[in-house]
């Protein structure tokens, strides 16, 4: 039996290397870049966005190809809070090119029973499944792939409709079942990224950050059994959360997961010092969007910014989804600004 | 009539090349990188749909031959996605791999790490008589020191053993005792001579290392391809092209044989054409994004190689030659700033980035970018309009890095660019040509690859060739050469013979060792279901002498000596093929190499009707192209609408998803009863 260490010493050097060293708790030769390519990634190969989110042959090709092209240091199996809602029963609406699709519908709303079971065999989660197996077997051994899923609060809003937010900081019944139903989802779906072997699972949730303490708390049981299926699995979850102010991350910090990304001024300035309150949780530190539009300079300057406040623990990512229209140049100079730093 | 399908797999594309029942079926599908077999069997599927049957079973029943290239091999070298590999060699001799002093062995570091190679004491004499065999306990304590430091795979190389296997058996025995094949803990040992009976230590290395590194992946492929078309109905194995022209079942390949049998495929390919149209030498270009790819067939037959390097590791075995050279599409344009001269490569913006009009951050100009500006590519049907190219960003980056500091306007700097590169490739090709003792008057171009169509006809006139013939089918060239291919069998054994017309013992050596690998030979093809009297041999001898500098090889057509007459009558040919001008006393006969061959080939080509000289039907309009300085408006036609007759007179533009071809003023295209066409001067 050959000890880890060495096994992670043969892979030194990959990028998989780095982000597993990262995800176990040890110092990274330099600080990963982790992005949330799923859509820019489409426009890159010319794709519509709608064609390549119901193809797995597409989804893993537009993927691997756009990893190949920058070489950040994990590929997201796909990044789309509407695919769990569509598998849930909510009615889409594609804008035309490359628009997220958006929910029209809320089936908890219009007061239909919604079944869980078999849930990853519905709408196009089995094609993102078979990508995501395509871009493990194809790139696993090189590059850490990271299945993406909804936060259960952001799922449960697209379920129950717009209020669901304010109803769960208000205590009510209601809506703490649909995050708990939401969760459940959650779950299935880490099980099923689980067994294709991701390194790390992301929630991404852009309904959290808005919430109150009460509200976070209310959400907490269905974050940390998402957290626990990824454990069993020995993947890292990551909590994808917008609009965090500093109080909110604060308390995100404490959550059952293994690390959150986070934007703005607290990920540069307070994030640091916040750190001593979660010890041993991972810091991803957020490009806002506006810089992967912005010239490369800027790109390259707001990346160099947050490498400055990395300490340990801490990786580079983005706010949330890159940007379809995000600049292809600023996202060379922002890879220049990672590399330059970790100086491989 | 039975079927044959011919299958390809590249990186992008799995191509299909299906022939039967009077009718020939082309199809192209997306390779599955994660599963190959996906694509293998995807491609069969898209064949029987084309062919109108209900499905791949149907198609797959009525099949006799099934033959499959690969770049499986070359993947998983380039992804370095091998298992960790152990070498275990003689002390003194092989801690560098072989590699003579001062000099590196590019296979460590990239196939083995220093620390994986274990060394012991052993040795053979000149003749390979055993001086010292190894001793069991230090073989057992270097094994055990490899698995230890995370070895999957030994590989057993020591010095000389062509000349006597003996020692690296023992080694095998000796193992074995220890780590029983029935043990979970058994490590696979592959003996160097297993692979190549290359004296050369290194080389010989390196081959074993190289296959015992892309075993697993292309085991693991070719047994379920082969499994999943049993399962769907075909009865008779599955072959694998070789890179030595031939094809074999899966369970006689060795990995190594199947790196680059893409492009020997292709070679096969236009051997045949090259037959078929009753050209002596034919020079074959395959313009891509990042090279150009040549490869040469003299009196109908490809030009073969003794050497070659696989990722710059050298090896020395017997393979269809391709070269390549600098000149693909992406190659990239500059100012050398000591002469202020411009320049094209060998740097390359490759596929990613790629040329700066596929907007992916590129952004220095290429070839590419000049040909869009130039008209020659349509921007909204670049690969049939899968791309859309950005011809605004190949202007700008042009206007800025080129024609800015040459003081040219961007048309001009384009057309230098073209030119320049132009000129450079057909100075590789006549060098390329002179090495092969072939003069470019006498040699016809077959110019292949997306950027071929842009690129052979400029070259061509350059270097002074006066034809260039274009493939409708070119796209799936690789696929049609192989079906080229017949069922061969290489064989070959080290020898240490000095040869002269009074030593009968060496004669006598010679013809058994000789016979010995025939009845090798024809064993094996009877397996492949040859009967003897199906079967060809043809041998050949690599034989030195103090006169000539490096050993020569000598095709022999008999397959004895018998006595002086025939050792003459070898050194005679030996003289003729070394170029001395008495023939040497005796040579010292290195190795014997021995090809059976079993036929199977039988490629047909589509053949058409003549529909007269106008190509009107074929026309899809007019494009504005720049040419030598001024804006003209080419007529554009459609390949693939093109009939048997049809001449099309420069300047034009020939279209088609896979490639775009320039005809120029003072030349005509003329397509043939096959559907391809020449280009010459009018």
């Amino acid at each position: 039996m050959r000890p880890a260490g060495e096994l992670f010493r043969e892979m030194s050097g990959s990028s998989k290397a780095l982000v597993r060293a990262l995800l176990r708790g040890e110092a990274p030769a330099r600080v990963p870049f982790i992005p949330w390519v799923c859509r820019f990634a489409a426009r890159l190969e010319q794709l519509p966005a709608a064609a390549m989110l119901a193809d797995a042959g597409l989804l893993s090709r537009a993927l691997l190809n756009a990893q190949r092209l920058f070489g950040y240091d994990a590929i997201c199996n796909v990044f789309d809070p509407s695919l769990e809602a569509e598998a849930c029963g909510c009615a889409l609406r594609w804008p035309e090119g490359e628009g997220a699709a958006e929910v029209v519908s809320y089936p908890l709303a219009a007061g239909q029973r919604l079944d869980v079971e078999g849930v990853e065999a519905r709408g196009r989660l089995p094609a993102v499944l078979e990508a995501t197996r395509r871009l493990v077997a194809v790139a696993g051994a090189e590059v850490a792939v990271i299945g993406v899923i909804t936060g259960p609060v952001a799922l449960a809003r697209r379920l129950a409709g717009e209020g669901l937010p304010s109803a769960l900081d208000g205590g009510s019944p209601q809506a703490a079942e649909a995050v708990a139903l939401a969760g459940r989802v959650g779950q299935k779906l880490c099980r099923a990224y689980g067994e294709l072997g991701v390194d790390a699972v992301v929630i991404a949730d852009d309904a959290l950050g808005r919430l109150r303490q009460e509200g976070v708390a209310a959400a907490a049981p269905a974050l940390r059994s998402i957290a626990n299926v990824a454990r069993f699995y020995d993947a890292a979850t990551l909590l994808l959360a917008p609009h965090c102010g500093a109080g909110e991350a604060a308390s995100l910090l404490n959550r059952p997961v293994d690390g959150l990304v986070i934007a703005g001024p607290f990920a540069e300035k307070q994030l640091p010092e916040a750190a001593p309150a979660a010890p041993g949780r991972l810091r991803g530190l957020a490009l806002e969007t506006a810089a992967l539009l912005g010239t490369p300079e800027q790109a390259g300057e707001a990346a160099g910014r947050l490498l400055a406040a990395a300490g340990p623990g801490s990786f580079l990512a983005t706010e949330w989804e890159v940007p379809p229209e995000a600049s292809v140049e600023g996202f060379h100079a922002l890879m220049a600004a990672v590399r330059g730093r970790g100086g491989s | 009539m039975p079927f044959t399908i011919d299958i390809d797999t590249g990186g992008t594309f799995t191509d299909g090349f299906v022939r039967g029942d009077g009718r020939t079926v082309l199809v192209k599908v997306d390779t599955t990188p994660h599963d190959l077999t996906v694509c293998f069997l995807n491609c069969i599927e898209e064949a029987a749909r084309s062919l109108g049957l209900p499905s791949a079973e149907h198609l797959l029943a009525q099949t006799s031959t099934l033959r499959l290239s690969t770049t499986i091999g070359t993947n998983a070298l380039l992804q370095r996605s091998g298992p960790k590999l152990g070498l275990l060699v003689t002390r003194g001799a092989g801690e560098n791999g072989y590699a003579p002093e001062g000099v590196a062995n590019p296979a460590i570091g990239f196939l083995i790490s220093q620390e994986m190679i274990a060394t012991i004491d052993e040795e053979l004499g000149e003749s390979g008589a055993s001086l010292r065999p190894p001793a069991g306990a230090e073989v057992l304590v270097a094994v055990k020191g490899l698995l230890d430091r995370g070895a999957r795979r030994i590989v057993v190389s020591l010095a000389r053993s062509p000349l006597n296997p003996a020692h690296e058996q023992a080694c095998r025995e000796l193992v074995l005792e220890d780590y029983p094949a029935h043990y979970l803990g058994t490590v696979p040992l592959l003996l160097s001579t297993e692979v190549s009976s290359q004296l050369d230590d290194r080389c010989r290395t390196n081959a074993a290392l190289i296959d015992a590194y892309i075993h697993q992946a292309m085991a693991h492929y070719l047994y379920k391809a082969d499994e999943d078309v049993r399962r769907r109905r075909y009865r008779w194995p599955l072959l694998v092209v070789h890179a030595n022209g031939g094809a074999r079942r899966v369970a006689k390949t060795k990995a190594i044989d199947t790196l680059d049998s893409g492009p020997a495929a292709g070679l096969l390919g236009a051997a045949h054409l090259a037959r078929l149209y009753g050209l002596k030498d034919v020079l074959t270009v395959d313009v891509g994004g990042t090279s150009s790819d040549l490869g040469f067939i003299a009196r109908g037959e490809p030009y073969f190689t003794d050497y070659k390097e696989v990722h710059g590791v050298p090896v020395r075995e017997r393979v269809i030659e391709t070269e390549s050279i600098g000149g693909g599409g992406s190659s990239i344009a500059w100012i050398d700033a000591a002469t202020g001269a411009l320049r094209v490569g060998p740097q390359s913006a490759g596929a990613l980035p790629g040329p700066a009009c596929y907007g992916l951050g590129g952004d220095r100009p290429t070839v590419t970018d000049a040909w869009v500006t130039l008209g020659y590519i349509d921007p909204e049907y670049f690969l049939g309009g899968r791309r859309r190219l950005d011809a605004a960003r190949a202007r700008a980056v042009i206007e800025k890095q080129i024609a800015g500091p040459l003081a040219l306007s961007v048309e001009e700097a384009a057309e230098a660019i073209v030119r320049e590169v132009t000129l450079r490739t057909a100075e590789s090709v006549r060098e390329f040509l002179a090495a092969r003792g072939a003069e470019a008057e006498g040699v016809t171009m077959f110019a292949f690859g997306g950027a071929g169509g842009l690129s052979c006809g400029g070259v061509a006139r350059a270097a002074g060739i006066g034809k260039v013939y274009f493939f409708p089918f070119g796209a799936h060239f690789c696929a049609f050469g192989s079906s080229c291919a017949d069922v061969v069998h290489t064989y070959s054994a080290a020898a240490d013979l000095q040869l002269a017309p009074d030593a009968a013992d060496a004669v006598r050596g010679f013809d058994a060792a000789v016979a010995a690998l025939a009845d090798d030979a024809y064993f094996d093809m009877l397996g492949e279901g040859f009967e003897r009297e199906k079967v060809t041999l043809s041998l050949e001898v690599v034989a030195a002498s103090p006169q000539a500098t490096e050993a020569v090889v000598v095709p022999w057509l008999q397959l004895t000596l018998g006595g002086e007459a025939g050792v003459r009558a070898l050194l005679e040919e030996y003289r003729r093929r070394a170029g001395l001008k008495r023939a040497p006393a005796a040579v010292a006969v290195r190795e014997l190499r021995l090809r059976a061959a079993g036929p199977i080939a039988d490629p047909q080509l589509p053949k058409d009707e003549p529909h007269g000289k106008d190509p009107a039907a074929a026309r899809k309009g007019v494009r504005p192209v720049y040419w030598r300085g001024k804006l003209l408006e080419a007529p554009l036609y459609d390949q693939e609408r093109l009939r048997c007759g049809n001449v099309v007179q420069g300047l034009a533009l020939v279209e088609s998803p896979h490639t775009t071809i320039l005809v120029p003023p003072g030349y005509r295209y003329t397509v043939d009863e096959h559907l391809n066409a020449v280009m010459e001067e009018a």
